[in-house]
């Protein structure tokens, strides 16, 4: 077990213009779903989709299930957004860990 | 943008009530007494949005004209989101007219089911109605005959257990729902044991939750429907329709069981429009009431009696175990406040 377990539902971020609002939950061992809504989900769907997986990997999550609204987020908004909803989904409210969150330099 | 988002203290400040009647009005929306929660949206004092909760329902939304495509509305849901999410609730939901359905589902919301041309029923959850049908699924048992059953129980009553003895004698397989919901006199967790203690001697009877997807006339919202338009019977169209798309085919049912009510108009009404919406695809079976002297056992009158403190005349209106609930630490504190309310 990794160092992020997510025990419940967490959420992060706004609907805002430029935001990103993403709900995560457990997914027991049926590993990541992202059901993604997004008014560039053409252009950045892939994009947006792979940032968020790329995030979670890092934190060593490899079962989750997200709902995702975009609203144009830029690629650090989104790692910002999905690192705050797994920190609230595993019940970490301090001492985040920012050394190691540096060190991805995602 | 430079707006932001205020609670509004519409039971206590007179003229924030006020302006928030005159917006909603300005969209065609009645104001509503079941909320515990409204904001609204400003910009220099101005009221440009305003919104509210009912534990986690949205409700009572309304944008200035004027302000409509703005984003204001974004700003608005996100925080009613927010505020729903941080109380532990696990889903979101929202009752909206047809026509303004597409700026929730913009912000993430599915639909559920409507009631064509009145209003939309939908939900933000990760594990929300899909997951319920899923899990229903599962409980999936073959059978020629399959009846369902919905009740709030409240408590139950030899009358229930008259219909569901009806159903579990006609029928291979009867699935019985119990509201969910936390609004009666008798707590859910009660409810459902009471429900279950009841019906034990029935081997071919399933006790299920209705989860959130039937509701209750205390948190359906009757705000945007017209004034002249009967609550009750679009309440009844939108039960019916998530019954007959969504949660008969899920277990095979076949046949919906309710009792008669010859003195109830909104059970009347109720009954009357789930005939016409399963029309076609679902039968629905009306029993008649059981009766003891000359009145018809009914949740109301066990309730009236207890607020009375007559417990000994409910030993031929409920089964062993709810007299016995009743007579427990926690029935006798059902008993005081319903008495405290009786008066």
């Amino acid at each position: 077990m990794g160092k992020y377990e997510i025990k419940g539902q967490g959420i992060a971020g706004t609907l805002e213009s430029s935001d990103i609002q993403i709900i995560i939950d457990q997914n027991p061992g049926a590993g990541i779903e992202i059901s993604l809504k997004s008014d560039v989900e053409k252009q950045y769907g892939r994009q947006i989709r792979a940032t968020i997986e790329k995030t979670l990997k890092k934190m060593g999550i490899t079962d989750a299930k997200l709902i995702v609204v975009d609203k144009g987020a830029l690629d650090c908004t989104i790692v910002a957004r999905t690192i705050a909803a797994v920190h609230r989904a595993a019940g970490i409210t301090e001492k985040y860990d920012w050394e190691e969150i540096d060190s991805w330099n995602v | 943008m430079s707006w932001e988002i205020k609670r509004m203290w519409i039971d206590k400040n007179l003229q924030q009530k006020e302006a928030w009647k005159e917006i909603l009005m300005t969209c065609g929306i009645h104001h509503e007494e079941n909320i515990d929660y409204t904001v609204g949206v400003y910009e220099e004092g101005e009221l440009l949005a305003t919104g509210s909760l009912y534990g986690n329902i949205i409700k009572c939304v309304a944008v200035d004209p004027a302000y409509q495509g703005t984003g204001v509305i974004n700003s608005l849901i996100s925080h009613l989101m927010d505020t729903v999410f941080s109380q532990g609730y696990q889903s979101c939901y929202v009752y909206t007219k047809p026509e303004a359905v597409s700026s929730f589902f913009h912000l993430g919301f599915k639909e559920i089911a409507r009631v064509e041309g009145k209003l939309v029923f939908g939900e933000k959850a990760i594990n929300g109605f899909e997951a319920y049908l899923k899990r229903l699924k599962e409980c999936k048992i073959t059978g020629d005959t399959i009846a369902g059953i919905v009740m709030n129980a409240n408590p139950f009553t030899k009358g229930h257990q008259h219909l569901v003895e009806t159903a579990a004698r006609e029928n291979d397989i009867v699935h019985l729902f119990v509201l969910t919901e936390d609004l009666s006199a008798f707590p859910a967790a009660a409810r459902l044991q009471l429900v279950r203690e009841g019906t034990s001697h029935l081997k071919n009877v399933y006790v299920h939750e209705t989860g959130d997807y039937m509701v209750s006339a205390k948190t359906f919202p009757s705000y945007f429907l017209k004034e002249d338009e009967d609550v009750t019977k679009v309440q009844a169209q939108l039960d019916a329709v998530i019954f007959k798309e969504y949660i008969a085919p899920a277990l095979g049912i076949t046949r919906r069981y309710v009792g008669e009510e010859p003195f109830s108009f909104a059970t009347n009404i109720y009954n009357k429009a789930m005939a016409e919406i399963f029309q076609g695809s679902l039968e629905l079976i009306v029993i008649q009431r059981k009766t003891v002297g000359e009145q018809v056992i009914s949740a109301t009158r066990v309730r009236a009696l207890m607020a009375e403190g007559k417990i000994d005349e409910l030993e031929s209106l409920v089964p062993e175990g709810t007299l016995r609930f009743i007579k427990s630490p926690a029935g006798r504190q059902i008993q005081e406040r319903l008495r405290q309310e009786g008066r």
